[in-house]
């Protein structure tokens, strides 16, 4: 039996990720990565496409088996997961979806349709006649994030909430997130869209195929350096 | 439940459900309708008694083949578009995600071969068979249970295999089913490696041929095995069993 000596940081940790690695076939995706995300934060995860940010998160979640390494969650962590490329029926409303999966998540019947009014209105998506095949790519994450809050979790996971989204839909998105933040939700967000990331997120680390190369603070000084530039430093230069 | 709601609304939605069966139960109409004339020994078979029995025939093996389509590819569906990831993060078990998904593929299964079956019901009116009408209804049951086992076993095997290797293990798996007479006197007449192998398949494939008699004895007025029944709920019992030992490493 492995004991884990509690520190004081400990206890005030959502998630604790200790050498995860993730392989496939010969090929190590996520290669011994170590971060841990704090209560009431939001936390990125950084990195060019095949850096291994999805696949980490997908690990969290239980999606996929990790091949070593440990990951500790608090005690009755509850976790609400909005994907990259969220689908859902398009003959249904957003509403409908919204009960759908409330209902599979066994919230009480009572309170189902209170909580989806709730939701639907805090990422405006009140109309409840929409169905989904007429929804923009904006309206589609919203809904994926609204689903990802039902039954309120402590810990919110976002995998690339603004991808493919047009300048209006990144700001609705982002302003969506910088309340969830406001009311101490606690999020980890997989992104490579670094102006967002930059606009909402606490900390959050940089990683290249599979490894952490650095780490970005918001309270740290930079030296006047943007996070594009620390970025684009940390990963060696661009091409 | 929820889940295999969602999924009945959405084959429905597709369309593909209708569309099948409706063709089927046109093929069916059809062939009892008398514009073509099956014949048997040169005899020609027009009555109701001896045409309900090899009409049975035909709705079963096209009920088969619609078990197979429509069951084929809810579960690979689910795990294409990743709607998987927000069925697995709320903690539903793999077995019950598959078995809720499985049963919106028995019922689809089971509603395109009651509106083919609806051809026997309009052949019967037609032959103006009161009795033979009356005993439709247990007859479609019995047929229900061999669609039920094609259903589930394509269900279960979706989880595991690719689309194509699923396609043909339970077709040949479904043909071997419903040849059960013909491949048993095949196997004696062949011998050798290829007659056990004839064998072993016999002996590990369900006789849906049995099935599908006693749904023909059933509306022949004739003494049902219900030894045979019993067995194919066996197998669906059996078959349901496998949902905990077919599971997927990733979601």
């Amino acid at each position: 039996m492995i004991y884990h000596e509690v520190t004081k940081e400990d206890v005030n940790n959502m998630l604790k990720c200790n050498s995860i690695t993730k392989k496939y076939k010969d090929v190590t995706v996520v290669d011994e990565l170590s971060f841990q995300v704090k209560e009431g934060e939001v936390f990125a995860l950084l990195g060019s496409n095949g850096a291994g940010k999805t696949t980490t998160i997908k690990m969290i979640l239980g999606l996929i088996q990790k091949n070593g390494g440990e990951i500790e969650k608090k005690q009755d962590l509850t976790i609400g997961y909005s994907p990259e490329t969220p689908f859902f029926p398009p003959y249904l409303t957003g509403r409908e979806v919204l009960t759908y999966y409330a209902k599979i998540q066994k919230i009480t019947k009572n309170t189902i349709n209170a909580q989806v009014s709730e939701l639907l209105e805090m990422v405006g998506l009140e109309d409840s006649k929409t169905k989904i095949k007429v929804y923009s790519k904006g309206m589609l994450q919203r809904l994926a994030l609204a689903q990802a809050l039902l039954a309120d979790p402590k810990l919110l996971i976002l995998d690339e909430p603004t991808a493919g989204l047009d300048a209006l839909g990144r700001v609705e998105m982002m302003q969506l997130i910088g309340n969830l933040k406001k009311q101490g939700k606690t999020i980890i967000i997989n992104s490579h869209i670094l102006n967002d990331i930059e606009r909402v997120c606490d900390r959050g680390i940089i990683m290249k195929k599979g490894k952490i190369l650095g780490t970005w603070e918001r309270e740290a000084d930079h030296q006047g350096k943007s996070l594009e530039e620390i970025f684009v430093e940390t990963v060696g230069g661009i091409g | 439940m929820t889940i295999t709601i969602n999924a009945l609304k959405e084959k429905i939605r597709r369309k593909e459900l209708y569309v099948v069966a409706v063709l089927g139960l046109l093929l069916v109409i059809l062939f009892s309708s008398g514009a073509g004339t099956l014949t048997i020994d040169g005899e020609p078979i027009t009555g109701y008694g001896k045409m309900a029995p090899i009409m049975i025939v035909v709705v079963n093996a096209l009920s088969g083949a619609l078990a197979i389509a429509l069951s084929i590819r809810t579960i690979p569906n689910e795990y294409e578009r990743k709607t998987s990831h927000l069925i697995w993060i709320r903690d539903v078990k793999q077995w019950q995600y598959h078995g809720y998904l499985s049963l919106a593929n028995i019922i689809s299964s089971l509603i395109a071969a009651l509106i083919m079956y609806l051809g026997l019901f309009i052949f019967a009116v037609i032959k103006q068979e009161t009795q033979g009408l009356y005993r439709l209804i247990p007859a479609f049951f019995i047929m229900a249970i061999g669609v039920c086992i094609v259903s589930l076993f394509t269900s279960v095997l979706s989880i595991v295999l690719p689309g194509m290797a699923v396609g043909i293990i339970s077709a040949g798996c479904f043909l071997v089913g419903i040849f059960h007479g013909v491949l048993e006197i095949a196997k004696d007449m062949v011998g050798g490696f290829t007659g056990g192998i004839i064998s072993v398949l016999l002996k590990i494939i369900p006789n849906l041929n049995e099935l599908q008699a006693q749904a023909g004895n059933m509306i022949g007025g004739e003494a049902v095995n219900s030894h045979e029944i019993f067995k194919g709920l066996l197998i669906i019992y059996i078959l349901t069993l496998l949902f905990f030992v077919f599971k997927r490493k990733e979601a």
